[in-house]
């Protein structure tokens, strides 16, 4: 039970109370419950005037309870006040507990859901990357879900049958210990036996769930390839195919749901058995307090009728639980997962100093491998030196390093070797969330959230003016085109609402990031798809900003480099040359075959 | 995109018989497990509510009589039974072998209803599987367009599968529940006609708070999911968004949005689950005062100063109160069972019903066979010369996307068409594939209207490869005979040999036999785009397609695989659609579109020296490519080919 501690102890903080008070509240409302059909006995045993000395202690406190054994026996009429008694009893508490049941689990499914996010959304981010997104969002939904249930839902259902079967035992014991024991006859068997065959049928169940999914797997195939099998003119053989498919998924139904039916089926022997041995034995008890009423082994009508009750109230409870707990592997599986999530560390971007940062940077010898090829450098002795406010322009080939470098310093990865220093202080001494709204990182394929245009600009800071908002939007030349949208700011964004085009996304991307006021941007080859138009508008409207910030632009193009301050050609990790547009465009290399190729082609 | 086409979780607020009805053939063919299964129940709700709570009144009755029913034996004893009113004696030893051979034949009317009920749930699933996927098959391109495939699959895999268990488990159930409560009320009459009357009293109460409360779950917990799938579809984008939200460090922001999210799905959850809280206890008490008022009338009724009602009397009421409202809320559970799954018949049967816009006239079936079933020996030659003669084409009514096109594509010329996305390249050769046909004019192959040939005739002639290779799960050899079903392993190996892809699979484990799973992830995409060439080509077609056939390839795999298309344009009719320009530089004659309409004709060579709209294309595309490409493809297409710009 261990391993469960962790998402358990986060599900229950500040519940945990209402969690096991529950139970408490569920064995007084079933102990309602069960003396609500005891009434039952003490009426067809009043009706039958037993005598009172023969009674068993609880039921004399029954008849003391409600007016004594004279009235009761002289006026049955008041039964039904005592029914109606424990109707609001067991009627009031049911519905009190089922409330204060519903307020406990969904709260605990809350925290849960929370602190996974919580978690997901503070691994680091050389750590997520390699996880699968469709993973994670099974273990914050399906995980989370099932170990919710087996906590709530199923802890409880457990308790219920142990409840029940429990109350009914001390009421029959205090009334005739050999009808109680006989009532339980069959019950271990009834277990056991539903226990193991019910593994049986979930393990066809799991064969015949993969096959379903192969058949699924064979729609999506044709689907996808619908171009392809209709040019091919193979529409019959697809239909074929499929039918193999379904003979498979056909065969393990059936055997799958053989087996379920031949469960549930057998069971009821022992569960209709069970009743019918109480009935019967109940019926030889009474008839031996019928023929020697001294024998103390007889049992009145009353008890005969409330044993076959009882027992037809715990034999359905008993098969659940079986079913229940064979099927607990399942949530500890999923808690395991949802427990890996949650025992990796945090990326910490809480602690460090918080300097003002105007945008000096100095890269000194930075090396930088990735985890998995450590022997590799991605960045290789890299040293350069801006001032704040100057424009840097990267250049150079696919794989380069050129976005790795971008990477370093918003400390989405931490170099290995060298020194970088913003403004005179080394980044790793910087509070990381502080370093990255200081240098914004505009991304080559921006992701925007499913929300208005409005609010994905305003997501960084949501206190921004509209005149900011808009003076972001101009220089990004995206003022216009969102007005031309059908609802302004104020559209939606993405699947539900209108689709941007690559560029559109890119300038949303920039001006967003504009409205942050960072004093370092960086576009990684973020104005890769508008057209060189706009390009050079964007760059001009940068500026002429009042506030200039220190500017890195990634690019492969000579026009967008050309007025950098400085110009970085990177290879393989290593700077090739570095320079000014007229020390690069002279001397052999790169840079210079590049911009002859381009102005060729303008 | 259409309406009909949001996956909501709609649920019906009226129930819709002629939906419904629909459903009625898939029923209709499984009637001898039906039969089977209503005995079953007729067995089953007889043993449940004639049998068992006569049995327990007799055995009670047994003692109420003392002294003139107990014999001096136990097994002699007799009890008086009133089954369905029959009066009988039985002794127990009888009633003692009578109950056991009872229950067991229970047991096996139980397995027979389960079995039975699964079997009608799997057929009806896997009918309606079929039949959906066999439509699907014949649906012709336009339906395509206007249907995202997760719709199909949603109505394939969910909507088949609620239907079926909808139809066995509920509507089959209304039988169950109708048999046990004619069993139950004959049982209750033959009884204590009075006593049946006081119960059946406070049912309308009970029916009305049934209906109630079930309108009110069923709505609350529609609320409650579609809260819970907006945090699920949440979730998703910020976990595909994790770099935007770390780069921004907006974590604080995004923490505050996922717990307002939470809270609402908690909020929402809450209001179902304390209304379904309300409801059993509300059932529970009403069936409370029920039994409590039996027990108050029960002592009133007397005949000739005899009282009519004994304690096994008031034991069996008290039983049927159960027996008549537990199928009350079970037929209100049916109820909110059809209404959720209303809009899954409507959806699926709207697919089933659709009927395919592209076919060929039944002259031409006669003749050439439908696409299921081709009259290959009726099938003339395709030699591969191709018109389109004032050919226009729209999409939806009024925009027309080809304009009077006119174009004659000589047999073994390679063509290649260029232009904008939307400028018709692709719809042209749509039309020629017969994918849709022209909205005005003809297209001619060999000089007859394709319409009078076949859609198999015209396709078994065509080898296509598309934009992104479709790797289907099988092996190589599989994948390959795709092209040709009937192909010997060795016409594959020599159409790899000629392709030059032949040493490639031979280096891969198992050769022709290597498995390819999940799309062939483990192959690249120029290594899957070659084997989709094989395919193409084991047709041996007249007419070769190259849909984009190289987009989706990076630059430095597009050279290993340029080797290969060009040995597949000798001796075809080939198209050739890029939208990357490099790929068609080397074709024997370059078409230029733009909105529909062919703005200029040539090759590589004369097009880029005319400066036109081809040379605008292309340098505007060149500016997209990085660096490293920039350089190679300058050598090659301007440099090389002598290119004078």
């Amino acid at each position: 039970m261990s391993k469960i501690t962790k998402a358990k102890n986060i599900m229950l903080k500040g519940v945990r109370f209402r969690y096991y008070f529950y139970f408490v509240l569920l064995f007084i409302s079933l102990m309602f419950y069960m003396l609500g059909t005891y009434t039952t006995k003490a009426l067809i045993d009043a009706i039958n005037k037993e005598p009172y000395e023969a009674m068993d202690f609880l039921e004399k406190a029954f008849f003391n309870c409600f007016g004594g054994y004279e009235l009761l026996t002289e006026n049955i009429w008041v039964f039904s006040i005592i029914l109606i008694i424990f109707a609001l009893l067991s009627g009031g508490m049911a519905a009190f507990r089922f409330v204060y049941r519903a307020k406990t689990s969904t709260q605990m499914g809350k925290q849960l859901q929370d602190a996974v996010f919580y978690k997901v959304e503070r691994l680091p981010y050389s750590q997520i990357k390699g996880m699968k997104n469709g993973d994670i969002l099974q273990t914050c939904t399906r995980d989370e879900d099932v170990f919710r249930r087996f906590l709530t839902d199923h802890m409880y259902s457990i308790f219920y049958s142990v409840f029940i079967v429990l109350i009914a035992v001390i009421i029959l014991f205090i009334t005739n210990v050999w009808i109680t024991l006989v009532t339980l006859a069959l019950m271990p068997f009834m277990f056991v036996y539903s226990f193991f065959l019910i593994k049986e049928v979930r393990k066809r169940y799991r064969k015949t769930d993969d096959s379903e999914g192969e058949m699924t797997a064979k729609v999506e195939e044709n689907l996808s390839a619908v171009r392809v099998v209709k040019a091919f003119n193979n529409e019959a053989y697809e239909i074929n195919d499929f039918e193999n498919y379904i003979d498979d998924y056909k065969k393990k139904f059936i055997h799958w749901r053989k087996m379920s039916a031949f469960f549930f089926s057998s069971s009821d022997i022992f569960i209709f058995g069970q009743i019918l041995l109480t009935t019967v034995f109940g019926f030889y008890l009474c008839y031996i307090h019928a023929t020697e009423p001294l024998n103390p082994a007889g049992i009145t009508v009353g008890t005969m009728v409330i044993a076959f009750t009882y027992a037809d109230t715990i034999v359905w409870p008993i098969r659940d639980l079986a079913t229940i707990l064979s099927n607990v592997a399942r949530a500890f599986a999923a808690v395991e997962r949802i427990n890996i999530l949650l025992d990796s560390p945090n990326e910490d971007i809480y602690t460090g100093e918080k300097p003002e940062i105007k945008g000096n940077i100095e890269f000194k010898n930075v090396s930088f491998a990735f985890s998995d090829e450590p022997t590799k450098h991605a960045i290789e002795n890299i040293s350069f030196k801006v001032n704040a406010g100057e424009t840097i322009a990267i250049m150079g080939k696919t794989g380069s390093g050129k976005s790795t470098l971008a990477y370093l310093l918003n400390r989405l990865y931490d170099y290995q070797s060298g020194e970088i220093i913003i403004d005179g202080l080394n980044i790793q001494k910087i509070e990381k969330s502080w370093l990255r709204k200081h240098i914004a990182l505009i991304l080559q394929e921006p992701f925007l959230f499913s929300k208005t245009v409005k609010d994905n600009l305003t997501i960084g800071n949501k206190d921004v003016s509209e005149e900011d908002i808009k003076k972001a939007t101009k220089i990004s030349q995206i003022h216009d085109s969102i007005n031309k949208f059908q609802f302004g700011y104020d559209t939606p964004v993405g699947e539900r609402g209108t689709t941007l085009s690559g560029g559109q996304k890119q300038r949303v991307a920039i001006a967003r990031s504009l409205i942050l006021g960072s004093p370092v941007l960086i576009f990684d080859d973020s104005l890769s798809a508008v057209d060189t138009e706009t390009d050079y508008n964007i760059r001009q409207a940068l500026k002429n900003r009042d506030t200039k910030s220190t500017t890195f632009i990634i690019t492969h193009r000579i026009a967008t480099a050309k007025d950098a301050d400085l110009i970085i050609v990177l290879n393989n990790g290593k700077i090739e040359a570095m320079g000014k547009h007229d020390d690069l465009v002279n001397k052999e290399g790169l840079y210079s075959r590049i911009y002859k190729i381009q102005t060729k082609m303008e | 995109m259409a309406s009909a086409y949001v996956e909501e979780s709609v649920v019906s607020n009226k129930l819709n018989f002629s939906i419904w009805f629909k459903t009625g053939k898939y029923v209709k063919r499984l009637w001898p497990v039906i039969i089977i299964l209503l005995f079953c129940m007729l067995f089953q709700a007889f043993y449940d509510s004639s049998f068992i709570p006569v049995a327990n009144a007799a055995l009670i009755n047994a003692f109420e009589e003392n002294g003139v029913l107990l014999g001096a034996n136990i097994w002699e004893v007799i009890l008086k039974f009133n089954i369905l009113g029959i009066p009988f004696d039985i002794t127990f030893r009888d009633y003692l072998i009578l109950s056991v051979v009872l229950v067991v034949l229970r047991s096996v009317a139980m397995f027979g209803l389960f079995f039975s009920m699964n079997y009608v749930e799997m057929e009806i699933m896997i009918s309606l599987r079929r039949d959906a996927f066999k439509r699907i098959q014949e649906l012709s391109f336009s339906y395509f367009d206007k249907t995202p495939s997760g719709w199909l699959i949603a109505r394939l895999n969910n909507d088949a599968a609620s239907i079926g268990e909808v139809l066995s488990y509920s509507v089959l159930r209304i039988f169950q529940i109708t048999f046990s409560l004619i069993f139950t009320l004959v049982t209750m009459f033959t009884q204590s006609w009075q006593l049946s009357l006081v119960i059946l009293a406070t049912t309308p109460l009970i029916f009305v708070v049934v209906m109630i409360f079930e309108r009110l779950i069923l709505n609350y917990s529609r609320i409650a999911r579609s809260a819970y799938s907006y945090f699920v579809g949440w979730l998703a984008e910020s976990i595909n968004g994790n770099k935007t939200i770390k780069t921004m460090a907006i974590e604080e922001t995004i923490k505050e949005e996922c717990q307002e999210i939470t809270d609402d799905v908690r909020k929402k959850r809450l209001k179902t689950q304390r209304t379904s809280g309300f409801f059993w206890p509300c059932v529970d008490f009403l069936s409370y005062i029920t039994t409590a008022l039996i027990v108050l009338v029960a002592p009133m009724f007397e005949i000739d100063g005899e009282k009519v009602v004994n304690a096994a009397m008031l034991v069996l009421f008290i039983n049927f109160v159960a027996h008549i409202y537990n199928p009350i809320r079970q037929f209100a559970e049916i109820f909110a069972d059809l209404m959720g799954t209303q809009a899954s018949v409507e959806k699926l049967f709207m697919l089933i019903d659709t009927k395919p816009t592209l076919v060929d006239t039944p002259e031409v079936i006669e003749k050439y066979g439908s696409i299921f079933n081709n009259k290959k020996e009726n099938f003339e030659e395709l030699n591969g010369d191709i018109k389109f003669d004032h050919v226009s084409f729209s999409y939806n009514e009024g925009i027309e996307v080809i304009h009077d096109l006119n174009l004659h594509i000589e047999k073994g010329t390679s063509l290649a068409i260029v232009g904008e996305t939307g400028s018709g390249k692709s719809t042209t050769v749509n039309l020629l594939c017969r994918f849709y046909e022209p909205s005005k004019g003809r297209v001619l192959i060999d000089d007859v209207d394709y319409k009078d040939r076949s859609v198999g005739w015209l396709r078994s002639n065509i080898g296509f490869v598309q934009q992104t290779p479709f790797i289907f799960k099988g092996t190589i050899n599989d994948n390959i005979r795709y092209g040709k079903l009937d192909a010997t392993d060795e016409e594959i190996i020599k159409v790899c040999k000629d392709l030059d892809i032949h040493n490639f699979i031979m280096s891969l484990k198992d050769g022709y036999n290597t498995y390819l799973k999940d799309g062939g992830n483990e192959l690249s995409q120029g290594q899957k785009q070659l084997i989709s060439f094989a395919r193409a080509i084991v047709r041996d077609p007249k007419i070769l397609i190259l849909d984009e056939a190289t987009s989706s390839i990076d630059t430095e795999t597009e050279h290993e695989i340029q080797g290969a298309i060009n040995k597949m344009l000798v001796g075809r009719t080939s198209l050739i659609i890029a939208h990357r320009l490099s790929t068609i530089v080397d074709a024997d004659r370059i078409l230029v579109m733009k909105d529909g309409v062919v703005v200029e004709d040539g090759n590589h060579k004369t097009l880029m020296e005319k400066k036109g709209y081809y040379n605008k294309l292309y340098t505007n595309q060149f500016k997209e490519l990085n660096i490293g490409e920039q350089i190679d493809q300058y050598e090659d297409q301007i440099v090389n080919k002598n290119v004078n710009i």
